[in-house]
């Protein structure tokens, strides 16, 4: 059994070889969305010319945005630029997609952040209730919530919240973005108004954000923390059922340290599920952000999408591909530190 | 100090309710060591729990009375019963990697338990105890045992953890449901001596769960003899090995092997226990059957002097049992 | 007779929630297409729009003046069929594909990491994609959801028939002579076969979902086609003036047919009492 200062060399090592092969992902990443939206019918030069267009401006455009050239010509030349961190600029707004990137995403993140924490600390708690009350009421009504909260859409629960919380009870400001439509932002430092605004000290500024990002956040976390709770719930009952919690009870545990000893155990899938999930509501909140108006990421590529913008839909992609080589390394990472039992050859 | 009084013990399943133990009559005195015997799906298992009510939620006690010292164990509130966990009687598991918890380094568990008194014990502390109750039970490094986790340690080591855990609080019965089976053979009989010893230091009670004739036959005072959740035969090792007055007992004698005879093994199985039969459980697989066998439920009674046996032919067994090697 | 009664009655309690939701499946299918709807849902009432729920208009009426009701019931009419067929693709398509590689081998370990990549993917956005490209009709929305659908029901099947090999009839047939297609088809599909409906149901309500976001970015769907989705987005601006009605009825009707298609396929499902 190898010692523990091993083990720590052996986990950087790990580290750095995942982090050397992030390149490469990134190359399969954007040589297959360039495969996929190379199959892709349709003429963008055609959509972006408006109503009624004349071949000459059709033609104009195409060669603008070098539509003419081959497959493999823009395919070398996306990687000569993606080398150089530039992912071409917009067919719509011709601003760099990397700075559109840098202007929305820091919103995404800081709603997936919030929705995340409300999602997993909801879900894992309602999880472990129902697992913990299995076969009397308690389970039942843990489960039953559980169904509800996965079968309403999140785009329809931020309505309804916006309806009850905003418009019924005054609680929430408009859903009108991160801040009210005479408020100024802070400055950027990060780009998460939470975390500028107390940076700069403004207790006022942080207050508005976070009230701004309470109901987006909250129809997501809701919607999603129904997921933590079907796999806690799965994990908790198994791990409930151990030997190794019957043999703590029978050490004379309290239910309180007995449920922690489970936890312990059941935890790993919670935790490599939720990075999944993190992963997956990048674009999930889309929908959501056009709901509360949230200059994020999802709505920007969601627009892109509908209007076949091509180079943001590429810069999203590869933006995502990034995000999740990154997610799935932190989890391996965190899964192998929290797991005495993970060797990490 | 242990006495259990006509319990009965079910476990509600979609099938119906599994009569898992079935009016089970046992005592245990301090400092005697008493080897529950039986096959698998006799219900010594599920007695053993119904002591600790460690039973899942679907088993519930339904009948009869345990008592530990003056304490009724079958009327104690939740609370009540994890006072007794513990304190007052040590659970050591059939596998020790199935009971100590893989993430938590092992002088945490040992803390814990520690801490289940109300006591505030600090980590020096912790060490202290662990360190000189390890040595004792044969380990001979016991500061890096306590800083690692279970699965750095092998079978026999880690089983003589689950033992210190058990006994840290200085039980007075010890409940040991068959302790070896997960381990290698050549650290079985190690185990069982440290069990042994660390008991009678203790001056416990202990019963011990097992289907190895031989485990009780070298490690037991006692011993109770369990076939579809009733004991049929109980008394001294010594009176149940030489004189076995039930046909049950007498099969798994038979059956254990020996050098220089064919390997007699008792054809068919345990009764499912959904529906209780009415007569003795044990007549399709006995030799000695009468007409009144399926009628009547032999009661359990005296042979002799603290010897019972469950059979309507218990006075005769004897004889039989003669008149069977002759033939 | 009453004995056979009882029987029957003892096995719709043990089986409460399959028989609930296909109790309310049949229910949206009956009345969406033969219930005799108050209201032409295409054709707009001028004079009143924005009525609150009443008597004339039980579910109210919206911006344009449509009865809420008429609309909610008819939009039955194209999302629960488009999520069903969605679902059967799935299961067509996927419970096949599973069973091809429902193998131990190298080729389908990489062809199941190349789903798994697939999967990390925003599912909702992927559908949205194809359905902008590939044409704004209803075949695409079946296909995206297919599409969606296809990976889950593979790794499921694959799973399925990678432990059920191990069992004992499996060789048991081997040694008897069956052919490889054999065993597949008259040995290991009716096994997988509870576990593929449980997927479908689960599948055709998530398809639901998708359904009802597509229509609400307007993809797939356009005015004045009675669309949950579609529905649910004009009156979005609504909900900010105090107008509930128009969001809400047919963000019900989808909340019920969603918990109708998890109600089967719990019910479904084997693994529970």
């Amino acid at each position: 059994m190898p010692g523990r200062s091993q083990r720590r060399r052996a986990l950087t090592k790990l580290i750095l070889k995942r982090l050397a092969m992030l390149p490469l992902s990134v190359i399969v990443v954007v040589t297959g969305s360039f495969l996929l939206i190379g199959l892709m019918p349709g003429d963008p030069a055609v959509s972006l010319a408006g109503p009624y267009p004349s071949e000459e401006r059709v033609a104009a455009i195409r060669d603008q945005l070098g539509l003419d050239h081959s497959f493999a010509e823009r395919y070398f030349t996306y990687l000569n630029h993606l080398v150089h961190f530039d992912l071409g600029n917009s067919f719509f707004t011709g601003v760099p997609v990397t700075n559109e990137l840098g202007r929305f995403l820091p919103a995404t993140v800081e709603l997936l952040i919030f929705s995340f924490v409300i999602a997993a600390v909801l879900g894992i708690a309602i999880g472990t209730w129902s697992a913990y009350r299995a076969t009397r009421w308690g389970g039942k009504v843990g489960r039953a919530l559980t169904n509800l909260l996965q079968s309403i859409p999140d785009f329809l629960l931020g309505l309804v919240l916006i309806y009850l919380i905003f418009y019924r009870f005054h609680l929430a400001p408009a859903p009108v973005g991160r801040v009210s439509l005479l408020e100024n932002p802070p400055q950027h430092i990060t780009g998460l108004f939470t975390l500028d605004s107390l940076l700069h000290g403004s207790l006022s500024g942080f207050w508005s954000a976070l009230r701004h990002l309470a109901l987006p956040s909250l129809a997501v976390g809701l919607v999603y923390s129904s997921y933590f709770a079907r796999i806690t719930n799965g994990t908790m009952m198994e791990a409930l059922a151990s030997t190794q919690v019957e043999y703590a009870r029978a050490c004379g545990l309290s239910e309180w340290r007995v449920l922690r000893y489970a936890f312990l155990v059941a935890r790993a899938p919670v935790i490599t599920y939720g990075a999944i999930l993190f992963g997956a509501l990048v674009g999930g909140v889309a929908i959501v952000e056009t709901v509360f108006a949230w200059p994020g990421a999802g709505q920007w590529a969601l627009t892109a999408i509908l209007r076949l913008d091509i180079p943001v839909i590429q810069g999203f992609i590869v933006m995502l591909g990034v995000l999740t080589v990154v997610i799935y390394l932190l989890l391996d990472v965190v899964v192998a530190l929290l797991d005495p039992r993970v060797s990490y050859e | 100090m242990l006495v259990l009084d006509n319990l009965y013990t079910e476990f509600v399943t979609p099938n119906g309710h599994v009569h898992a133990v079935n009016g089970v009559d046992l005592q245990v005195k301090q400092g005697e060591i008493l080897g529950l015997v039986g096959e698998s799906g006799s219900g010594k298992s599920a007695t053993i729990r119904s002591v600790l009510r460690l039973l899942p939620p679907s088993g519930q006690i339904v009948k009869g009375s345990i008592r530990l010292g003056d304490t009724e164990l079958t009327t104690l509130s939740a609370s009540g019963l994890r006072q007794i966990r513990g304190r007052r009687v040590g659970f050591v598991a059939q596998s020790p990697f199935g009971a100590l918890n893989p993430i938590l380094p092992l002088w945490k568990q040992f803390r814990n338990v520690l801490r289940s008194t109300g006591e505030r014990v600090d980590r020096a502390t912790v060490f202290e105890i662990g360190e000189e109750l390890l040595g004792s039970v044969g380990i001979t490094d016991p500061k890096r045992v306590l800083s690692g986790y279970a699965h750095e340690l092998s079978g026999g080591m880690a089983q003589r953890v689950v033992i210190s855990m058990s006994l840290l609080l200085k039980p007075d019965l010890v409940l040991a449901d068959e302790p070896t089976t997960a381990l290698d053979v050549t650290v079985q009989k190690q185990i069982l001596e440290l069990l042994r010893h660390r008991v009678q230091v203790l001056g416990a009670a202990c019963v011990l769960v097992t289907h190895d004739l031989g485990v009780v036959a070298n490690y037991c005072d006692r011993i109770a003899v369990m076939y579809a959740g009733k004991i049929v035969e109980a008394g001294t090792v010594a009176d149940v090995f030489d004189e076995p007055a039930h046909p049950y007992t007498l099969a798994l004698l038979k059956s254990v092997p020996q050098l220089g005879r064919p390997v007699a093994s008792l054809p068919g199985g345990p009764p499912e226990l959904l529906t209780y039969p009415t007569g003795c459980p044990f007549l399709p697989r006995c030799k000695f059957a009468i007409p009144l066998c399926a009628s009547e439920a032999p009661p359990s009674e005296d042979v002799s002097a603290g010897h019972t046996s469950a059979c309507h032919r218990r006075a005769e067994i004897a004889t039989l049992r003669r008149a069977e090697v002759d033939t | 007779m009453s004995e056979a009664m009882g029987t029957a009655l003892r096995a719709v309690g043990r089986h409460r929630s399959l028989f609930v939701g296909l109790a309310m499946l049949c229910l949206f299918l009956v009345a969406g297409f033969l219930l005799p709807l108050p209201y032409v849902p295409t054709e707009p009432n001028v004079s009143a729009q924005l009525a609150g729920p009443s008597a004339q208009h039980w579910f109210g009426t919206d911006a344009s003046g449509f009865d809420v009701f008429s609309r909610t019931i008819a939009a039955a009419r194209r999302d629960l069929p488009v999520a069903l067929a969605g679902g059967l693709v799935s299961l067509v398509l996927g419970v096949p594909l599973g069973l091809l590689v429902g193998a131990k081998n190298r080729w389908s370990e990489h062809a199941m990491r190349v789903l798994d990549v697939f999967q990390a993917f925003p599912l909702v956005i992927l559908s949205i994609a194809v359905v902008t490209i590939l044409g704004d009709n209803l075949g695409n929305v079946v296909a995206a959801i297919a599409l969606i659908n296809i990976p889950r029901f593979m790794r499921l099947i694959r799973s399925e028939v990678l432990s059920l090999r191990e069992k004992r009839f499996v060789e048991a047939a081997r040694a008897m002579g069956a052919s490889n297609g054999r065993v597949i088809f008259r040995h290991l599909l009716p096994n997988v076969m509870d576990v593929a409906l449980v997927q479908f149901s689960i599948a055709t309500a998530n398809a639901l979902i998708v359904i009802a976001a597509l229509g609400f970015l307007g993809v797939g769907v356009s005015p004045p086609t009675p669309d949950w989705g579609l529905m649910i987005q004009q009156g979005a601006q609504q909900m900010t003036t105090g107008q509930w009605w128009t969001v809400v009825f047919p963000g019900l009707a989808i909340l019920a047919a969603v918990t109708c298609f998890n109600a089967i396929a719990a019910g479904l499902n084997p693994s529970k009492r």
